[in-house]
């Protein structure tokens, strides 16, 4: 056999080594950071944030967290830096109740005296319907709004429509507006809970299985459950196929209130609770977390899941925490 | 005779269809056994005066069988955690098949297939109120993508060095897809009832994805009886892949579950390996190994959202010795002892292979 030069071997493995080289080049593209899961990450006001009481949380299309604060306004964190607006800078209150973004890209933050409109720096503040609690944009991009005043108006074709409940005065303070996967309507009042769908309403209240009278949060899981939560009950409501189940927190209370629920992509539900942090379901038992675990506050407000499934909280005493759940 | 003759003749046409058959197992059977010069190749032919590919026309049958008990793992900080201590050891076995044929002197073919099998209790955990008792098991076992590839030797003229190059491609011939969990929940009647859990979930070997890996290997022969040599293989995959993950509902007292599906990209592999062979008798090989490997830039979309694989390490320290028991039989044996590394689990295992070695289509 031949000899081959020794040279020429070299050459062959650099040919190979860049070849390797190239084709890691072509594969890196975003993903997440293994070493941040289960890692909780602390934004105060330390660190920017307007306050560390915290109603509520959202995300706009450009992935900025808002964050509604009880006393300081809403603040807006765009991943590396927190800005601040106040009545100083035209929102109407520096109460912040809810937040959402209509499909034009304006902002609309619900504060205890109306309804706050923000874009390209300029706010439009809307009194006539008193104090805004939830706020909704559905999949038409029509925008719902819970109010103190008129119960629950719907934003739709720029005319606003009223949905009001003669019947039940207290089925009018609506605490929060949800659609889920069917894109039925949700509204959760202090005394019932109704569905909304094309062609009828259907009421729910206690004797239909919700744990507790005064309904203050709504969500859906992975399975297409609904999940009511409550004031003034150790559990909350599992929905589907038109009856209600009760599910134990489980975490020795007899009495809570279930504040905020997010689903997870792991078919986890996450439950807010205003007095002792949160509660993760896994399909079969409840799991707690609290300050000893990482969250920065006792009493939690507001589960948010942003589009690259960080679930971000917001306490009542210790600012906002991001947390990407493990993979167990 | 005559009678003897037609009882024969009627025998010939009943099994006619097997004739070719059985003639060509007799003449494959009378070649494998019958002693050639290449048989005397593989008598005479000493574990460090082997080179880095077969003979001509030899072929060989590896199996080997690995027991490992997994008692401690490596952290993101390189850190050793005692799992026995948190009562999580495990055991893993591992049975080989390989089969390589040379094809030229200096070209050979392998392939090469695992099937592994390994259980994992993770820690007990206690929830309260109501008690809760809850077990994590999970059942790994399957078979490996399948191996395909070639051993290339350079043409060095000389005989104290050698070097070769081994590309071949991972062929995903194997499902990577679990089949469902297998939880179950009960009521433990006692002073205090606890009801326990039990989150049994199954996990697939194979990973369904075709991958590439190119190698290199060389040796060099200091003395008569000592030797070094290194192994090089780096591999990536050619593309993503998809399997699926159980989520679960307890309905009653029983699970339910559904299957969602996601995509993931496996790790690129880059591992070496340095060995250090005396020849203490003609017939017995004792060698000493640095093995390492690292794994890194695959991703999973498992929750949902692309998440990086943690950049793994291992290193490992491999003593053992091969016997010649016959021109056609060797048997080997290595103990293979975790030194160090990062996001892995730390293997104590021991090995047993057996290689069969003959020249089933022998010309000379």
């Amino acid at each position: 056999m031949k000899a081959i030069n020794p040279s020429r071997i070299a050459s062959i493995f650099i040919l190979v080594a860049s070849i390797l080289l190239l084709s890691d080049c072509i594969k890196s593209e975003y993903y997440i950071d293994p070493e941040s899961l289960e890692i909780w990450e602390i934004y105060n006001t330390e660190n920017g944030l307007g306050c560390d009481s915290v109603w509520t949380l959202a995300e706009d299309q450009e992935g900025n967290i808002w964050v509604g604060t009880m006393y300081n306004g809403v603040s807006k964190f765009d991943g590396k830096t927190w800005t601040n607006y106040t009545t100083e800078d035209g929102l109407l209150d520096n109460s912040v109740l809810s937040i959402a973004q209509d499909g034009y890209g304006y902002m609309w933050f619900g504060t205890r005296s109306g309804l706050s409109i923000f874009y390209d720096n300029t706010w439009t503040n809307i009194t006539d319907f008193g104090g805004v609690r939830s706020i909704l944009r559905d999949y038409d991009d029509n925008m719902w709004i819970a109010t103190s005043d008129y119960a629950v108006m719907e934003y739709k074709n720029s005319t606003w429509h009223q949905y009001y409940d003669s019947e039940c005065e207290w089925c009018n303070v609506v605490n929060v507006i949800f659609e889920d996967k069917e894109r039925n309507i949700w509204l959760g009042s202090d005394q019932d809970l109704k569905k909304i769908d094309d062609q009828t309403v259907i009421t729910y209240t206690q004797s239909d299985g919700i744990p507790g009278s005064s309904i203050k949060s709504i969500g859906q899981d992975m399975w297409g459950n609904i999940w009511v939560g409550s004031t003034g009950s150790s559990n909350v409501a599992r929905y589907n196929n038109g009856i209600f189940e009760q599910v134990a927190l489980s975490n020795g209370l007899a009495v809570n209130i279930v504040s905020s629920i997010a689903a997870d992509n792991r078919g986890n539900v996450w439950f807010g609770l205003f007095v002792t942090g949160a509660m993760k379901f896994n399909g079969s038992i409840m799991e707690s977390f609290t300050v000893k675990d990482g969250l920065p506050g006792r009493s939690v407000t507001i589960i948010l899941k942003d589009k690259h499934g960080y679930l971000w909280f917001g306490t009542i005493d210790g600012g906002v925490a991001k947390y990407m759940p493990g993979l167990d | 005779m005559t009678a003897l003759y037609e009882r024969v003749m009627k025998l010939k046409e009943k099994y006619m269809k097997y004739h070719i058959l059985i003639w060509w197992l007799l003449l494959m059977s009378i070649t494998a056994y019958a002693q050639t010069g290449n048989d005397s190749i593989l008598l005479n032919e000493r574990k460090i005066d082997r080179p880095l590919t077969l003979h001509k026309g030899q072929l060989q049958f590896n199996t080997a069988y690995e027991f490992s008990i997994i008692s401690q793992e490596y952290d993101n900080n390189n850190k050793s955690i005692n799992r026995a201590d948190m009562g999580t050891a495990s055991i893993m076995h591992k049975y080989s098949l390989e089969l390589n044929y040379g094809l030229l002197d200096f070209l050979q073919i392998t392939v090469d297939l695992n099937y592994t099998k390994r259980g994992e209790r993770k820690e007990t955990r206690q929830l309260y109120s109501p008690d809760y008792e809850i077990n994590y098991f999970d059942d790994y076992k399957g078979f490996e993508d399948l191996f395909i590839g070639t051993v290339l030797k350079l043409p060095l003229k000389s005989k104290k060095f050698e070097l070769a190059l081994s590309p071949g491609i991972y062929v995903p011939l194997f499902s990577n897809r679990p089949e469902a969990p297998e939880h179950n929940i009960s009521l433990i009647d006692g002073d205090l009832p606890i009801i326990r859990i039990v989150y049994y979930n199954n996990h697939k070997i194979a990973t369904e994805t075709a991958a590439i890996k190119i190698g290199a290997s060389s040796i060099f022969r200091a003395s008569k009886d000592f030797s070094v040599s290194a192994k090089l293989n780096y591999s990536w995959p050619v593309s993503e892949s998809e399997s699926i993950i159980w989520i679960n509902q307890l309905n009653g007292s029983s699970f339910i579950y559904y299957d969602i599906p996601y995509r993931f990209l496996i790790d690129n592999t880059l591992d070496y390996e340095v060995t250090l062979a005396y020849q203490a008798i003609s017939w017995f090989n004792i060698s000493l190994s640095y093995f390492h490997k690292n794994k890194s830039s695959g991703w999973s979309e498992i929750t949902g959202f692309r998440i990086g694989n943690p950049e793994s390490e291992l290193s490992l320290l491999s003593i053992g010795y091969e016997i010649k028991a016959s021109r056609n039989l060797w048997i080997s044996e290595f103990i293979d002892i975790p030194l160090g590394g990062r996001n892995h689990l730390g293997p104590f295992s021991i090995y047993l292979g057996i290689s069969y070695n003959f020249f089933p289509l022998n010309k000379n």
